[in-house]
């Protein structure tokens, strides 16, 4: 059993603090048990106090009585301090100490109440000269009974011995005692069977007011937990859609690097052949002994160039490849990332006849993470490219400007807008307008987030004629 | 043998410039008469003007496609040889350039002997 693993903690405030968690396993029957245990060390050590009082106000005068009336007032005094502490002991453990030791509480109530039984007959007999003492009695007994409609009334075995104990048996001493006054002999017993009758009801009462809170908290327990249940299964529902929004950035990442594959060979390929060939003349130029000065410098100087042409390819290609998401912002030339994103698209627009412009009206040095802008200017570019493919006009036009202190890019295409009904669904997930398996509809809304990480805006420009999105991000420096 | 192939007239249709000079400057150096393009439509102006023996182009390019230039070639003279330029990784396989018109499949980048081995043969099966 958990609960276990809290036995012997010492701290008092953490123990109380436990046992709202404990009491959490617990059963309705278990929960009254629970209570009564707790309501029992007060009325324990309140009970010692009448003890206490016989013995300094016997309530007997007879010397006859008055051994057996001490020995009760002390044994009731012992029985109830054992009473506490066992009580005490289940309180600070528990579920499981409830369980062990709930017998050897209600053991030690019985006992306590006939030794009661027995201070209460001492005082009932052998009074017939003071009915000062036998009021007194009475009164005590009558405090007693009263009092464990609250501290014991939640176990109704345990509180029909007491009572008997307590009430019953003094009164039947009474009855055999005084027998000859016939008052007493039939006042007394109408009396006694009102008052417990009136004991037992209000017992009653408060057993099922008790056992009625206990169900709802029960309930209540049940509800809470179906509840942290359910928050425990929302939360790993939330880890799963992040899993898969950082998936599916990858893919769409993925899907616009496989776009762009195919243009890629082509477009290093070519350089390459260009530079094999002019190696090869070279070589076969040295080979023959008639290398002419000029025309080989000439050939090494394109050599040169086309190896710089692939070498800026590739830088373009490993800056989108790689997952930029831990870098750190950095002061990056706008003009530059655009720059090599056209390196990496270029070949692609102008092998399909889409005009492919950039304008630049000055640099500008903003905080980002360059791969990541790139990545935002490689998907609306593909879409730019996929939206004019089919236009009689095909052109692409990409603007760098500044205005006050912030930089504009804007990616305007020959297509004629975006329809007014799906201008507020573009952005966001899933949606597409394009083909199913040509997109994930992830392009826009990943964008979006990526350019908002670095700090800028991207929207589209509802009131261009063409179809128009601005990147914006406050400037660092303006050149 | 500068002589000899002097007779034998090459068209070279590439757009990108520095290959298409690269070829031509090579083809030349081996004593073709080499004519350039850099794209499908100029192309065709040189081939309805010169008399053109083997024609080696591109196929992926702006304007005019290599397909489309094969196609309209074959519809004036199905027996031109053509060999067609694909880059290394193309999906593009002999068989079917070949189906598309073509003579002859070359994989950019490719050697200087190679390209003229090709040249040679078609030169020699026409």
């Amino acid at each position: 059993m958990e609960a276990s693993e809290y036995e012997g903690d010492a701290s008092t405030a953490n123990s109380e603090v436990l046992m709202d968690e404990l009491a959490d396993s617990f059963t309705v029957e278990e929960h009254l048990r629970f209570d009564l245990i707790r309501r029992s060390a007060p009325a324990a050590a309140a009970f010692s106090g009448i003890a206490g009082l016989a013995l300094l106000y016997p309530l007997t005068n007879d010397p006859k009585w008055l051994p057996l009336h001490n020995f009760a007032a002390y044994g009731a005094i012992t029985l109830s301090l054992i009473r506490l502490v066992i009580s005490r002991y289940i309180v600070r453990g528990g579920a499981p100490r409830l369980q062990k030791f709930y017998g050897y509480h209600f053991v030690a109530v019985v006992i306590n109440a006939m030794l009661y039984s027995m201070l209460f007959s001492t005082g009932m007999a052998g009074n017939s000269a003071d009915d000062r003492l036998i009021f007194t009695t009475v009164l005590l007994m009558s405090l007693l009974a009263a009092g464990s409609t609250s501290s014991i009334a939640l176990d109704f075995v345990l509180q029909l011995i007491y009572i008997s104990c307590v009430i019953i048996v003094p009164f039947v001493i009474f009855t055999i005692w005084h027998f000859n006054d016939p008052v007493n002999i039939a006042l007394s017993p109408a009396m006694i069977l009102i008052f417990v009758v009136f004991l037992l009801l209000t017992s009653r009462q408060f057993r099922q007011n008790m056992t009625a809170r206990y169900s709802a908290e029960k309930d209540l327990q049940v509800e809470k937990k179906n509840l942290l249940k359910a928050i425990q299964e929302l939360k790993v529902a939330q880890d799963e859609v992040l899993k898969q929004k950082a998936g599916a950035q990858y893919s769409a990442k993925l899907a616009s690097l496989g776009e762009m594959a195919a243009g890629i060979a082509h477009e290093i390929n070519t350089p390459l052949a260009a530079i094999q060939l002019r190696t090869e003349s070279i070589v076969e130029a040295l080979k023959g002994g008639n290398l002419d000065n000029a025309l080989a410098t000439r050939q090494l100087q394109s050599i040169l160039t086309t190896v710089g042409k692939i070498a800026k390819i590739i830088s373009g290609l490993k800056a989108f490849a790689r997952d930029g998401k831990g870098d750190p912002l950095e002061c990056v030339s706008l003009r530059s990332v655009i720059e090599d994103t056209l390196g990496l698209c270029a070949q692609k627009f102008s092998q399909n006849n889409i005009k492919l412009e950039f304008i630049c009206e000055c640099d500008a040095q903003v905080k980002c993470r360059a791969t990541e802008i790139l990545q935002v200017l490689i998907n609306l570019f593909n879409n730019s490219y996929d939206a004019v493919q089919a236009l009689p006009e095909k052109w692409v036009r990409v603007m760098l400007n500044v205005q006050g202190n912030v930089a504009h890019i804007s990616v305007t295409d020959s297509g004629k807008g975006i329809p007014p009904e799906i201008r507020e669904k573009i952005m966001q997930p899933f949606f597409t307008t394009k083909a199913y398996g040509q997109g994930t509809g992830l392009g826009l809304s990943i964008s979006k987030g990526l350019v908002e990480n670095n700090g800028g805006d991207l929207r589209l420009i509802e009131a261009s004629p063409n179809t128009c999105f601005d990147l914006s991000f406050q400037i660092e420096l303006k050149s | 043998m500068s002589k000899a192939l002097a007779h034998f007239k090459i068209l070279v249709v590439e757009d990108d410039k520095d290959l298409l000079e690269a070829t031509c400057e090579l083809f030349d150096h081996k004593g073709f008469t080499t004519f350039s393009a850099d794209n499908g439509q100029s192309a065709g102006k040189i081939l309805d003007r010169e008399k053109i023996d083997v024609v080696f182009s591109d196929i992926q390019m702006p304007v005019m496609t290599g397909f489309e230039l094969l196609k309209s070639i074959r519809e004036k003279d199905p027996l031109l040889p053509i060999v067609v330029l694909v880059t290394g990784q193309s999906e593009y396989t002999e068989e079917i350039v070949i189906a598309q018109g073509a003579s002859a499949l070359l994989r950019k980048p490719f050697r200087l002997e190679v390209a003229f081995e090709t040249i040679m043969n078609q030169l020699v099966a026409k």
